[in-house]
């Protein structure tokens, strides 16, 4: 009887090892399986992506599918019928436009408000006169630059249920922020799907979903490298910085971010800034104004929007908000954290 | 006293088994090759090519079928962009990729160079914000 109940026990031990083992093996291979990851061009930039889950193939389908939607119905302004096309050709006019959009215009021009115009969506006649990462740029007459600078006004615009009238000498344009849109536009498609959890990089503009993950900031000096890392969970970051687009000429480098008060590339001591928050169109804009701003000045913008932020200066130190300062690491020994 | 046999052959039998199977499908990923690095290359979403960077020997040159021309170039662990027929040259400007989550991306051509490889060491970031 005792020797019964003894092999009884060794049996049972056998296969609860057994299903561990297989357990362990087993969840290593669906892990594997069922994560796709992919890359793609849309909205003029590079996309990638890392989906988990059991429904990672057809969201990974569906994100690419409204991607390409988004730019062509909504944020495009070159693309004829998109809704920031329609507005900029009926300027004066009230147009009506998806709720989405209307939406992400109001969520830009409160942005614009806190920022006291460091943050502009209608800067869309200056990007175009500038036109920088077109590779034939030049430098703009000073009289051109100040026309122009005249229809720069957020107040200017108005929003009222699903439609949107900018001044008839406007235009606007979501370029610094659409790809923070894409973010947040992604999140929503992700929640559709049976994801366990995703990171999507929308030129570099990330989505973190339903995760942790280490994203590195990119090195300013050195596009192949990053500087330094933080730890997100489940927020979005974006950076915005002097080296991604620009033009040399007369012995200066003319970056892209336009200052709204003068028309000119900004002039500051930063090199980059990235921002973490909730939302992908939020952390856009908070990274271009407070580039605009500089460093002191955006605290209190950073913080009214519960957003933290990592400043890199032109003399290689960083600068980090205190919110984050426990998940950020330094990785390249060329800067130095203040 | 009469000695309890815990185990019988067929039971130890199993339990070889069972370790012997377990153990072949976890060497890959305990001992996988963490030096590994892949190139894709692709156009217009497209998959041209599939390289493994470190069993390259010499120089191999690539010309993609693509407008505006694009012409990459590959050593022993590293791809890089060595001439674009395009405006600002962004893609050629990138240099060596060399490292996991390395990429060069010609918009006119639609042309995306991206280098995969393990993300054994922890100081590779899940993904690169710029």
């Amino acid at each position: 009887m005792v020797k019964a109940k003894k092999k009884a026990i060794c049996v049972a031990a056998i296969i609860l090892c057994a299903a561990i083992v297989i357990g362990l093996v087993s969840y290593d291979f669906i892990k594997s399986s069922n994560t796709v990851e992919s890359t793609f061009l849309a909205m003029g930039t590079v996309i990638t992506t890392s989906i988990s889950g059991k429904d990672a193939d057809a969201a990974s389908e569906a994100v690419e599918e409204a991607l390409l939607g988004l730019e062509n119905a909504c944020l495009s302004r070159r693309v004829e019928d998109s809704d920031v096309w329609r507005i900029n050709q009926n300027s004066g006019n009230d147009v009506s436009v998806s709720r989405e959009t209307a939406a992400w215009v109001g969520q830009a021009l409160d942005i614009s408000a806190d920022s006291d115009g460091a943050f502009d969506i209608t800067v869309g006649k200056l990007t175009q006169l500038w036109n920088i990462g077109s590779g034939e740029e030049t430098v703009p007459k000073k009289a051109e630059v100040k026309k122009l600078l005249e229809t720069v006004d957020y107040k200017k615009v108005a929003i009222s249920n699903t439609s949107v009238k900018i001044d008839s000498e406007q235009a606007i344009d979501l370029g610094a922020v659409g790809k923070g849109i894409a973010c947040d536009a992604l999140r929503d498609i992700l929640a559709q799907f049976d994801v366990k959890e995703a990171v999507v990089s929308v030129g570099g503009s990330v989505l973190i979903y339903n995760q942790k993950a280490s994203v590195g900031i990119v090195d300013p000096n050195n596009s192949q490298s990053h500087l330094a890392t933080v730890e997100i969970d489940n927020q979005c970051i974006s950076t915005s910085g002097d080296y991604e687009r620009f033009f040399e000429a007369n012995g200066k480098t003319y970056h892209h971010i336009l200052d709204p008060e003068t028309g000119y590339p900004v002039v500051t001591d930063l090199r980059s800034v990235t921002v973490i928050c909730d939302s992908g169109l939020d952390c856009d804009a908070l990274s271009t104004a407070c580039f605009v701003m500089g460093y002191r000045a955006s605290l209190d913008l950073l913080q009214k929007y519960d957003a933290e932020a990592v400043f890199v200066f032109d003399n290689n130190s960083v600068s980090v908000t205190d919110g984050i300062k426990d998940d950020f690491k330094l990785t390249s020994s060329n800067y130095t954290v203040e | 006293m009469k000695k309890i046999k815990l185990f019988s052959r067929y039971d130890l039998l199993v339990l070889i088994a069972i370790s012997a199977i377990a153990t072949i499908l976890l060497l890959p990923n305990v001992f996988g090759n963490n030096d590994s690095l892949t190139a894709t290359i692709t156009v217009d979403g497209k998959v041209v090519e599939t390289v493994e960077l470190n069993r390259i020997s010499g120089v191999r040159e690539m010309s993609l079928q693509c407008t505006p021309a694009v012409k990459v170039r590959m050593e022993t662990g590293k791809i890089c962009v060595i001439d674009a027929d395009c405006e600002d040259k962004l893609c050629v400007n990138c240099g060596w990729l060399d490292s996991d989550g390395a990429m060069a991306v010609c918009l006119p051509a639609k042309v995306v160079v991206s280098v995969d490889g393990t993300k054994a060491d922890s100081k590779v970031p899940d993904v690169i914000t710029y």
